[in-house]
This record gives C-alpha cells, structure tokens and sequence, in this order.
C-alpha cells in the first residue's frame, strides 16, 4: 500500500471518489467490468489473502443476482427455457448479472477506499480548511469499529459470569444499550480531555506531515480528467446500454471504455513501479 | 510564591449531599513534587479535576484555587490550557486522534501554533520520551505502558507549568511503571515542571516527591516532607499501607530511607549477609489440578502470531495462581483461553478435570467458573448495582442472598447508585461481589487489585485467602507484585507464550531482578526468604543485629 503513501492524502481520495461515482452511476456491463478488474487487482494487492473472502462474497452477490433475476422479471425476447408458464430470458439474467456487477464493485471499491483511506488522512484533507469539522468526521469513523469491540468486550464479561448464550433479541438489545452507555461515558471523557487540551480555541491549526507536490497536482488532474471525460461521453449517451427488449448493439465506446478502464487500472503503474524499483534498489542487499 | 494554592476548598456533587471534599487547603510551589494518598473513594481524583477548570467535575463548589496568583475561575482558556495538563489513569479516554504524531500534535493545534512549531515540538518530545518507534503507529496498536507514555508526552509537548498526573501507572507492568516515573522525574529535575500525582502504589513517587496529602473522607492533611508523613504514618494504623518497603523496611532500626539502595545499604551494614538459598517446597504429588492446559496455541486471527503457544500449565486445587508479565504480553489472553472465553486452535484445557468443550451451553460459567474482566465496569449492564446483583441471582436461579457479601466487601452504600458513578476501587468490589454469587469453584481475576488502596487490597486478599481455603481456586494475572507476593502461593511469568518460572511465589520472587518486590530486593543479601514487607519487617525485628 506504500503507493499510495507516496502521495498526498488527498490524491488517492480524489482517484477513489472519481472511480466509485462512474461505478454508482453506471449501467454498462464494460464499464462494470472494468471497476470489477481494477478493483479486484487492487483489492488483492492491497490484503492479499485477506481479499478473498469479500471476492467469494462479491462472486456470491453476482451469481444470486444474475439467477434470481429472471425468475421474477420475464422482460427480454430471448427465452432461454421456461419454468412453468414464465419465460427465463437472456435480458433478464445478464441484467441480474449487471446488477450483481455495479454491487460487487461498489462493494469491493469501498472495502479499497476503506484500506487506503485512514482517519488521518481526512484530517489531513480537509484539517487545513476545516479542522473541526474534519476532526469530528473522523472521530464518528472511528467509533463504529470500536462500539463493536466493546460489544464483543460485554458479551465475554457476561459470559464468565453464567449469563446465558442464547442470544435473544431482548438480550442484544439490553447489551448493545449498555454498549452505547459505555461509548457515550468514553466520548464524554475524550470531550474532557480535548477541552483540557485547549480544544474549542478559535485559532485551531493543522500541522501537516507532507508538502502537496507537484506528482499529487498531477495525479489529481490524471484521476479527475478521466473522470470528467467519461461523465461527458455517458452525457452524450455514447456509454448507453440496454437490456430490454433486446441486448443493445451499442454500449461500447473505445474512448470512454479504454479512459475508464485506464483509470481503474492506473494504480497497478505504480505497484509495478514500486516492485521494480525495490527489486533493483540496492540498498535491498 | 506559589504556583497553586487552595484555600478551605468544598465540594460536592450534583445530587449528593455528602461533601466529596471538606476544608481541603494547601499550597504548592514552584517546581515541587506533590504526591496526593488517600483511600478508594476519598476524593484524590475530583481534587485533581478541580484544579483544573475545564474538567473539573459538575457539583457545588466552594472556597480559593488560586493558580500563579491568579484566581482559577478567572483564567481564560489559552492560559488554563498553556499553564495545566491533566493525565488520568485510564489511557483509553484520553487519546482523541487515531494515531500517535497526530495524538501529540493535538493540543499544540488547539493553541494555533504554527505546523513548523509543532513538528519540531512534537519530534523533540518523542526523542525526549524515546517513543520514536511508535510515532507512526496507530493508537490501538500500543500496548497499555505505550498508551500511558504517548498521553503523557502529549499532555508535556504543551509545555506545562503544572502537571496532574491521576494514578498514572495504575495500568503499567512494574517495569513500565519505573519508566513512567523516571521520565515525570527528569521532567521536574530537568524542566522544572510542577508535578501532583495521585497514587496508591507510593513507592515511584516517594522517592522524590516533596510534600505529602493524605485525603481521608474528604479532609487534607498535608506533609511538606518525607520525614514528617513518615513519623505520622508510624503511628497510624490506616497510614501504615502508604509507606513504601525501603522506609517500612529500616522502621525497627530507626533509620530512614526513601529508595531501595538506601535500605538495603542499611539493612545490609546492620545483620549478617545470609547464604542460605531459599528452600524448595517439596511438589505435592497427589495434588489434584483445578485447571490444566496442555500444548494451547491460541491467536486471534490466521494471520496473527500466537499468543499463546505450546503452553503446559497446572494449576492445584485451592491454590492462588498469579500470572505477571509486561503490558501487551498476552496475560488477559491466557486468563480468556484458560476459562473458556476464546478457543485455542490447538491443546486442551480443563477445568475442574473436564476437558472445557465437555461443557454445554454456558454450565461452565454457573458453579464451575467465573471471570472478571480487565474492566469490572464490562460486567455491569443494567441501571444500578443492586439491579445488576438481582440478575446475577435470577441467571443462577437463586432469590436474594448477597447481604452478607456486600457487608463482606462493604459494598451495601453503593447497591443503589448506577454502576459508572463508582469509583474504580468501588466497582473492583461490585464485581467481585458478582464473581461470588455464581459461587465459582475456579475464579479468573484480570487485575483485581487494580485502582485499590491498601485497606481494600488487603479485604480482597483474605477474601482470596478465604476461598481458597475452602477449596476454590484462584488465578489472577496481575502487575501488582506486592499483591501477588502476599497473597498467591504460586507465581508464573507470562512471555513469548509461555507461562515461565513457575514457582512458589517466595521462590519465584527471591529469584527475580526485575519482576520481584521491593522488599526483596531490600533482603536479598540478609534474609533471602523475605519477599512481602511485612515479612522483611518482622525479619528485622527479630534478626541478631552486628
């Protein structure tokens, strides 16, 4: 993940943003195809084997999506059999497929955001302008991991004191409140504590750790021009693709799906980059 | 002049009509170390919280904090903040960031400082706290000392001119806790920062604090030396706990000492140097063994390492087990693993002679075993104790029946208050309570005598004492030496895994450096058998003087 690193926090949001909001917007299986390549690529480089289990959870989502489908949409001219009086289409499962497709990206490109994007690097894109703001966005995005650490706390001190493992709704709901009681306790004493600090005096500043260079300005045009170039081609309707009635002919536009493609794949350059830079650095030996 | 001075202090909080604090006056000067005793409950934490404003706790307050001669309440923020910093005990609430450079940077930002201000401050800092190595890490990634020493060097990184430390080592290891109080030392020797520090644990401190504030019930008595509060602890019963080994050790020769090289340099000039070597107690062979595990490995996740790994371990029947070791070194892990809260992956571990899978359901936890988390406040869910005590009964299916037990520990004035309103000795009490009223045959206890003051350590050990004699066992992990010294009957140091050492609790601490009381550190030479203080003092008592 060092890539990234080399950058300034604000280029591998930028790149993230660019990349998930075609992918949101978009029905075109290329382009899907596209955020599912690159996303995955990344994805591995980034957890290795550790990607696996939301990959087996994404090829889930897709095949589920693509059969179920059609058992309940019957729109589409090309039947493929019939179960009892319903027509199972071709439209329809590649639809379902489609949709498995624009999910399973979404999910896999918000599980890379999530490795690549810390709390920190928010502070740090948006600290200079924003430092309060951005210093209570980043203190919600922390709690979530850690009211469930403390659910988890609260279920084993209860276990080791002969409370039952059945786990009833009544029971969850009374320790999850009490969860919240010890998170709200804890943020009320990290509320001291930044009061103590100085916290709530009007000149707050942000020391930054990293200068913006020129490489982060470039990068950032890079993301945010492929980006732009594509919402123009999807505004001129040369990325329109339909399932319904028929398969459309059209949908495959070489500028728009090889500028999407590049970005979803531009992260790669730079781990090849790294690899090789490492491998024949010779401080390595 | 003084640099913070309080005058006929009084407070009490909302909702309460007992004056948490009564008449509290004294004066601190400049570059003085003040170390602030007193029970559990006494008032030592809300003392420190009022000296500083914006954290002092909501209640009716009366009577004079004057800070550099300047009335408190009159301070703006930018002159409370740049003037105090606060440390509490509990790291955990302190840390506002994720990460450590962006934890100490944090209040310089508040004081608008320039970026390359700050990143020269905070490099400075962490050289001078030698914390370098963690500076890029995340917050939860430290271990407990780690935490403490990161919220202590950003509380300093704002250049104080008085530091409020509350029991700041009452999480550490014993050899985190001599760092801990090496630094706040070198801070008040080398920057002349003003340090008042709440501890039970007396002895990181004593060494070089100089003035002495006992709270008892909410009322101050105030030692402006060493000497004087050690001549009033002689004679007083209640003080007695708050003296540490070195001083309690030369008591009986009438000598003085404030470190452990002074003591043990006048014990050792006044009785002959002992070559007996401790005896080994002969293993009772027939002994029957409450828990065992055989070849554990346990991590967390796949790609973890193994926090345990290849660990045999034999508990007795009836016997006091403690387990030392560093923060971080999987001592809260091995206490899970042994009773059943997290699974090895490879061994076996019984309880009571069954392998612990054999237990269906949760029968394990119901007679058999019960364990206290390293939070005692994890084991209360609903609004007030005596709520919580009523549940307990009810899952074990018995009507009523803790009165005896809350008189025992003397919990009875805390069944109606809800359970984040106590102290942290006081729930320590709670929880033990609860523990009991599943009337385990095996109890799991993660630093039970964490946040307690003498007295209440000492309730806690005879209980310890009691259950085990009436056949129960007893397996605590601990950093409190002393505790473990004077209570356990066998000791075992948790590293790399492994339980290590295991020995009797005399032999075990007669041979260790570092990991060993005071008090044996001090008898070594002379009486190598004495390990608690109290035996070295009646050692002394009775030893043929050259």
């Amino acid at each position: 993940m060092c890539y990234f690193k080399t950058f300034d926090p604000t280029v591998p949001m930028t790149y993230l943003l660019c990349v998930m909001s075609i992918c949101v917007f978009t029905a075109n299986p290329y382009l899907q195809l596209c955020a599912l390549f690159g996303g995955t690529v990344l994805l591995l480089c980034i957890k290795k084997k550790k990607a696996l289990k939301l990959l087996a959870l994404c090829a889930a989502v897709i095949a589920v999506m693509g059969g179920t489908n059609p058992l309940f949409v019957h729109r589409g001219l090309t039947e493929l059999f019939h179960i009892g009086k319903d027509p199972y289409t071709l439209e329809a499962l590649l639809y379902g497929l489609s949709t498995g497709c624009a999910i399973a990206g979404l999910l896999i490109w918000f599980s890379a955001f999530n490795a690549i994007v810390t709390q920190d690097d928010i502070l740090a894109v948006f600290g200079k302008r924003m430092p309060k703001t951005a210093l209570v966005i980043s203190m919600i995005l922390g709690f979530i991991p850690k009211l469930h650490d403390k659910y988890r706390e609260l279920l084993h001190a209860q276990y080791g004191t002969g409370a039952t493992r059945r786990k009833s709704l009544r029971r969850c709901a009374s320790l999850f409140v009490a969860c919240l009681a010890c998170e709200a306790e804890r943020v009320m004493d990290i509320s001291l504590s930044m009061k103590a600090r100085g916290y709530g005096l009007k000149k707050r500043t942000r020391a930054q750790r990293r200068r913006f260079r020129k490489s982060d300005g470039a990068a950032i045009v890079f993301s945010v021009g492929l980006c732009v170039l594509c919402f123009v081609l999807i505004g001129k309707g040369r990325l329109d693709y339909w399932y319904y009635p028929r398969l459309s002919p059209n949908g495959f536009d070489p500028l728009g799906v090889g500028s999407y493609l590049l970005l979803c794949v531009a992260p790669l350059f730079f781990i090849v980059k790294e690899r090789t830079l490492w491998r024949y650095c010779p401080a390595r030996n | 002049m003084e640099i913070l001075s309080c005058k006929e202090l009084n407070f009490s909080y909302n909702g309460s009509d007992r004056r948490t604090l009564c008449g509290v006056s004294f004066g601190v000067q400049r570059s003085q170390v003040v170390l602030v005793v007193g029970r559990t409950g006494s008032g030592k934490s809300t003392l420190l919280r009022l000296l500083k404003k914006e954290i002092a706790p909501v209640g009716k307050l009366a009577g004079e904090i004057k800070v550099n001669g300047k009335a408190q309440r009159d301070l703006t923020l930018l002159e409370s903040t740049q003037l105090i910093s606060y440390v509490s005990q509990n790291p955990q609430t302190q840390t506002v960031t994720h990460n450590v450079s962006s934890e100490l940077a944090f209040g310089l930002e508040s004081l608008g400082i320039g970026k390359d201000e700050i990143l020269g401050r905070v490099g400075e800092m962490a050289a001078y706290f030698g914390i370098e190595d963690i500076y890029s890490k995340s917050i939860d990634e430290l271990s407990g000392g780690q935490k403490q020493l990161c919220c202590l060097c950003a509380a300093v990184v704002q250049s104080p001119q008085i530091l409020l430390l509350d029991e700041p080592a009452a999480q550490l290891d014993p050899i985190g806790k001599g760092k801990l109080f090496s630094v706040l030392r070198r801070l008040n020797s080398e920057l002349g920062t003003t340090l008042i520090i709440a501890e039970h644990d007396v002895q990181g401190a004593f060494e070089f604090c100089d003035k002495i504030i006992v709270l008892d019930g909410g009322r101050a008595v105030c030692y402006d030396d060493r000497e004087s509060f050690l001549r009033a602890a002689a004679a007083d019963e209640s003080l007695r706990g708050y003296i540490p080994a070195c001083a309690r050790a030369v008591m009986p020769l009438g000598r003085t000492a404030f470190n452990v090289r002074q003591a043990k340099g006048i014990i050792e000039q006044s009785f002959k140097p002992s070559q007996q070597a401790v005896q080994k107690a002969d293993e009772d062979k027939k002994a029957q063994y409450a828990v065992t595990a055989q070849n554990v490995y346990f991590r967390y996740s796949r790609e973890d390492r193994d926090v345990a790994r290849c660990l045999d371990l034999k508990v007795k029947q009836g016997e006091i087990f403690a387990v030392v070791g560093s923060n971080g070194s999987g001592k809260t892990t091995l206490l899970k693993v042994l009773s059943g809260i997290l699974k090895p992956w490879q061994g076996k571990v019984t309880i009571g002679g069954k392998n612990i899978k054999a237990y269906k359901g949760n029968s394990l936890y119901r007679e058999n075993a019960a364990v206290m988390p390293q939070d005692p406040y994890d084991l209360f869910t609903s609004q007030s104790v005596r709520n919580e005590l009523d549940k307990t009964c009810r899952d074990m299916n018995e009507k009523g029946g803790y009165d005896e037990l809350c008189a025992q520990f003397g919990i009875g004035g805390l069944l109606d208050m809800h359970p984040f309103d106590l102290s942290g000795g006081e729930i320590q009490k709670c929880a033990m309570v609860k523990l009991l009223l599943t009337k385990p045959q095996v109890l799991f206890l993660d630093e039970p005598s964490k946040a307690l003051d003498p007295q209440a350590k000492a309730v806690l050990g005879q209980t310890l004492q009691s259950l085990s004699q009436q056949g129960r066992t007893v397996i605590i992990a601990t950093h409190d030496l002393d505790f473990a010294a004077q209570y356990a009957h066998t000791c075992a140091l948790f590293f790399d895994g492994k339980a290590h050492s295991c020995a009797q609790s005399r032999e075990f601490f007669a041979r260790n450096n570092f990991y060993t009381t005071d008090a044996s550190r001090i008898a070594r030479n002379v009486f190598p058998s004495a390990v608690t203080v109290q035996e070295l003092e009646a050692a002394v008592r009775s030893g043929d003087r050259l």
